[in-house]
């Protein structure tokens, strides 16, 4: 256990670091990436990928260590992808304090709804948190305040940064989602390693059993809450810097379904796990239609070409396989599989006898 | 006064869609706790199936609707009986988590099936005259299409109600939502009535696509996902497990919808539904009809 408090930031820290220095590596893309690794192309589509790697971390924060079924994580993401967009586009505010006032706000409006949300527990939580996700598709899918509709929202050029724009500026674009990626692992990792993290798996675990303790448990899933969502604004930023403007997908049932989906691949109550989730889930969901698409015609049966043109078929059977076969997911296997070499290394179980002690 | 009357017919069909929806999820949650996301799949995969029956018969006749809805509703029966048996009940013993991800698994399987099958474009629903049509109804004219949904949701509870109250089957669903361990305890299979509930609840999910295409006239691979959200709605507004709850809360929750979407802007109607959930938890979280401590 203490090893593992200081192994692990190692390992992550110097994950980091080969992240960073992937736009200068030309690596081929062995069909996971549309492109040399350096690329424009392949730094973008990676900049999408750890954006929801960032996102799974923030809602396993609620899934994962509190036991909390959120389905309206995706309003904050949104909110903080449109929030930023619409201040870039209707007001005077420049990138960076506009990047500030969207995370303060959906702070702000996370601390409202959950206060809210959390006065009902189990599904019925489930179920408000749904219907305030459904509030945020309406009003996206409705053009309401100027969110632009089906189509989304572009940022004017002249308001990002020139750092951000351009095709040669793609490398900056990546290390400012890499840098949101970390920001976000550091900040859940704190929690999670915290005395709050430990009450708020104890809430997890058995509520009832925390509350005769004496602890306040609406006070700490309202603290988690008010975090992870933070959070997830902070990851619609990025979201927005990324593609250049919102779209009505970043609100909406389907990607609040999807987090469930990283989370659960990945290994729920674990962040690293989440991470792997929400990068596996991305590149699947992105990489199986263009690669599809990039299969001779005449190569393969037509059907095969179709089935990866709509990958959440592929997606709904490796998310069913998953909960059958592996229910802790990828870390879960990991972890069977570290501790199998282990009992192997160590040999047979022998009886301690009292003359060892001797 | 026209429109007025109008707008309550259709207020009063959306909402029967809703209830056709509702019914099977809201005892399906109360006996076993599980939440289907795969209702709304259901609702598209035989939507689909209803249009392929319209279209085979190549004539939109009046038998030919009769022989959609009929299909559409036996394919919503069977492929819940499916998923019940071969995915669900090896879940029973990992809890309710595993259930909901299973059904949301399902769910997203059934979509992708549907729109590899038939594209992401919508697809019509040939309809014969005499339903499309409206008729005269004492000097107002009533879309034929909220006449037949509004019966099919009254039939349906009329025959879930006389299934409940007058059947053993049902006495021992009724007693399972009530307490389903107690139930257990006495020696009665809940399993095997959970089996009958989730499939009439796809029975009538099936019956929900077929007539929601008599309304909107198009299928879509999404046309079930907006439906199942408002679905729950009405669940939980009713009351989970009270079926006359689930009534009166798909009828208020379809008319709110529809005449604030008319009378106000578009879109009020659904903000409004979602403030009257929010409102409904909050000062009366076990719901309309519901009892104290069932949900929370």
């Amino acid at each position: 256990m203490t090893t593992s408090r200081i192994v692990k930031p190692v390992a992550l820290a110097a994950v980091a670091v080969l992240l960073a220095l992937v736009p200068y590596t030309w690596f081929p893309g062995f069909g996971l990436l549309p492109d040399y690794t350096g690329a424009a192309g392949s730094l973008s589509l990676l900049s999408k990928v750890m954006i929801m790697a960032a996102l799974a971390v923030t809602f396993d924060l609620l899934l994962g260590q509190s036991g909390l079924m959120s389905f309206g994580h995706v309003l904050y993401f949104g909110v903080g992808a449109y929030a930023f967009a619409m201040l870039l586009a209707y007001t005077s505010l420049t990138f960076w304090v506009a990047a500030a006032l969207t995370v303060l706000l959906t702070a702000g409006l996370s601390l409202l709804l959950s206060l809210v949300a959390l006065r009902v527990e189990n599904i019925a939580y489930s179920m408000v948190t749904l219907a305030f996700a459904q509030v945020g598709a309406v009003a996206v899918a409705r053009n309401y305040f100027g969110t632009g509709g089906e189509s989304g929202l572009r940022l004017p050029t002249e308001k990002i940064p020139a750092l951000f724009v351009g095709l040669q500026n793609t490398p900056n674009v990546y290390w400012f989602s890499l840098a949101t990626l970390a920001v976000v692992v550091t900040a859940a990792a704190l929690v999670v390693r915290s005395r709050f993290g430990l009450s708020l798996r104890g809430t997890r675990d058995n509520a009832l059993r925390m509350r005769v303790l004496g602890y306040n448990v609406y006070g700490l899933r309202l603290a988690v809450s008010v975090v992870a969502s933070t959070l997830a604004g902070l990851c619609g930023v990025a979201y927005v810097v990324t593609i250049g403007g919102t779209d009505p997908d970043a609100v909406g049932l389907m990607l609040a379904l999807s987090l469930i989906f990283m989370v659960v691949i990945g290994g729920s109550g674990s962040l690293v796990g989440a991470a792997i989730g929400g990068t596996v889930y991305a590149f699947l969901d992105m990489r199986l239609p263009a690669v599809g698409d990039g299969l001779d015609a005449g190569s393969v049966p037509p059907l095969v070409a179709h089935l990866l043109g709509e990958p959440d078929l592929l997606l709904g059977v490796i998310f069913l396989i998953v909960v059958f076969v592996a229910p802790k997911g990828i870390v879960g296997i990991a972890e069977a599989a570290v501790a199998k070499v282990r009992a192997r290394r160590a040999g047979p179980l022998r009886v301690v006898l009292e003359e060892d002690f001797r | 006064m026209d429109t007025f009357f109008l707008i309550l017919a259709t207020g009063l069909s959306v909402g029967a869609l809703y209830y056709l929806l509702a019914s099977g999820l809201s005892l399906i949650f109360g006996l076993m706790d599980v939440l289907s996301f795969a209702h709304g799949a259901l609702l598209t995969f035989s939507a689909y199936s209803a249009i392929m029956t319209m279209n085979w018969f190549g004539a939109a006749s009046t038998g030919a609707l009769l022989a959609a809805i009929v299909v559409s509703t036996l394919v919503g029966g069977a492929v819940a009986f499916l998923v019940e048996w071969l995915f669900l009940r090896p879940m029973y013993a990992r809890g309710h988590l595993s259930q909901l991800l299973v059904t949301m698994g399902i769910g997203l399987v059934l979509i992708a099936a549907v729109t590899i099958g038939f594209g992401p474009d919508p697809r019509s629903m040939p309809l014969p005259d005499n339903v499309s049509g409206s008729i005269d109804v004492f000097g107002v004219l009533i879309p034929v299409s909220a006449l037949v949904t509004v019966a099919a949701a009254l039939l349906l509870h009329a025959g879930l109600m006389a299934f409940l109250r007058r059947t053993r089957h049902g006495l021992i669903v009724r007693a399972g939502v009530e307490n389903a361990d107690m139930v257990r305890g006495l020696g009665i299979d809940v399993a095997k009535s959970f089996a009958m509930v989730f499939t009439i609840g796809g029975l009538a999910a099936g019956l929900a696509g077929a007539l929601a295409l008599v309304y909107v006239r198009a299928g879509t691979p999404h046309l079930g996902d907006t439906y199942l959200i408002y679905a729950f709605i009405v669940i939980v507004i009713g009351g989970i497990g009270s079926l006359p709850g689930t009534l009166i809360a798909a009828a208020l929750v379809g008319l709110s919808q529809q005449f604030a979407n008319h009378y106000l802007t578009g879109g009020a109607g659904d903000l409004l539904v979602l403030a009257l959930l929010a409102l409904m938890l909050l000062a009366r979280p076990q719901g309309l009809f519901g009892k104290t401590g069932r949900i929370v």
